[in-house]
């Protein structure tokens, strides 16, 4: 699982950025993070996010913990939706989850180059830039949000829909 | 009194989050950190070529193919031209000051590290910095020009750690060179990115002038930056008459952004 998260942490930062920009808006540590939290539970999630939180705060020049602490605090405000918002864990419920991981952690991270004096100029959210962006990564996370969930429905049972029938 | 719950998840990972911070900031991860930076910096370098070789390929897709090849061509025969015209003049105004002065310094003398980009770091969308796989153990510091294989200057070194280091591109805003422009006043200013595309001139002095065309060099006041490597092309100039500076926009000569082996400069 521990080289798993680290391969996810390497593509990340090394292939995906690289990729052209459209693409390399792909938030794959992020859409692992979700996958984990939704099919191994919380602990798991957390896990996850220490390990590619170091992996990636390992070649950030930013202040070591920067990943760890978004990634955490992306686990932890997202699991706390699923348990006090959302009814269910079907496909609808992990693509929200999704969505709002994406959210967090764009805005965690941009408050963060805000507030440490690494992004000039415009306050970020008066930017167009920083809303394109988000928007490309919303839309491929649930495009690989749902890719993932539906083989992961191929694999398991355990997240498949169930209805109650009126007898 | 703050009361943490024995069965909370989150505990466990907290303790080893704080732990490794702390051993972080002690020095004493320092090794571990090296060393898995170091076994993963060739498997992320190809990594990062292919993402790179991707992205060329999708930009030579996005249009007619025999014009985006011929564009290609040309912009980098242009830029060899650029960097060999450029190379001549300098050598020319180098052999008349020789005539002058008695005392000889060959600015050429250089040490090159020849670096692989192996990463793009998630940073400010407007500050965006390569991670290279060579660091303080080759000899690199912070301020080192960093060229391309033309031998334009496309950066500079920003941050270093043991094995690796951070490079800023000229188009970024956080990135300043110390210029000049290849005109008869001899023009001196400032560059710095803009928006992440082009890169902008200031403190410009109003008298001098310069026209779209004008090739950009570093002048070699930046610490640790010899004189003559190109930067760029003036496209624009904003001359306002009730402004102190003027302002230039100077074009790269080269796409910044497929960069993937880069030779750093260590005079």
């Amino acid at each position: 699982m521990v080289l798993l998260l680290s391969g996810v942490a390497i593509v990340q930062s090394a292939f995906i950025f690289a990729l052209p920009s459209a693409f390399s808006q792909i938030n794959l540590a992020v859409i692992v993070l979700i996958f984990t939290l939704f099919f191994f539970g919380f602990r798991s999630a957390l896990y996850a996010a220490l390990v590619l939180g170091f992996w990636l705060d390992l070649y950030s020049f930013y202040f070591f913990g920067l990943h760890l602490i978004i990634f955490s605090l992306t686990v932890i405000l997202v699991n706390w939706i699923l348990n006090a918002w959302l009814t269910n864990r079907s496909l609808y419920s992990f693509l929200l989850l999704i969505l709002m991981a994406t959210v967090v952690y764009d805005l965690t991270l941009a408050l963060s180059f805000y507030f440490s004096g690494a992004s000039l100029g415009t306050f970020f959210l008066w930017r167009g830039s920083f809303w394109s962006n988000l928007s490309y990564q919303v839309m491929w996370s649930e495009l690989a949000g749902l890719l993932m969930f539906n083989l992961a429905g191929t694999v398991t049972r355990r997240f498949q829909p169930f209805f109650l029938e009126k007898k | 009194m703050l009361r943490i719950k024995r069965n909370n998840p989150a505990t466990p990972v907290l303790i080893i989050a704080v732990g490794l911070f702390f051993l972080h900031i002690v020095g004493i991860l320092r090794p571990v950190e090296n060393f898995l930076s170091y076994a993963i910096k060739p498997l992320a370098g190809r990594f990062y070529s292919t993402g790179s070789d991707i992205k060329t390929a999708y930009d030579a897709d996005s249009n007619p193919e025999d014009l985006n090849a011929k564009v290609e061509r040309l912009i980098k025969e242009v830029a060899a031209l650029t960097v060999a015209n450029s190379k001549s003049l300098e050598i020319e105004e180098e052999n008349r000051k020789l005539r002058e002065m008695t005392k000889f310094v060959d600015s050429s003398r250089l040490n090159v590290v020849v670096a692989r980009v192996i990463a793009k770091e998630a940073a400010a969308e407007d500050s965006l910095g390569l991670v290279i796989n060579r660091g303080a153990k080759d000899g690199l510091i912070s301020g080192l020009a960093v060229v391309s294989e033309e031998g334009l200057i496309v950066g500079k070194v920003t941050e270093v750690k043991d094995t690796v280091s951070k490079i800023c591109l000229t188009t970024n805003p956080n990135c300043q060179l110390a210029a000049a422009i290849q005109n008869s006043d001899k023009t001196q200013g400032i560059t710095n990115g803009d928006l992440g595309l082009t890169i902008k001139m200031s403190y410009i002095p109003q008298l001098e002038k310069i026209t779209p065309g004008d090739i950009v060099i570093t002048s070699g006041l930046g610490e640790h930056i010899v004189r003559g490597l190109v930067i760029g092309k003036v496209s624009q100039v904003y001359n306002e008459s009730n402004e102190v500076w003027q302002e230039a926009t100077i074009e790269p000569l080269i796409n910044l952004n497929n960069l993937t082996i880069v030779s750093v400069l260590i005079p």
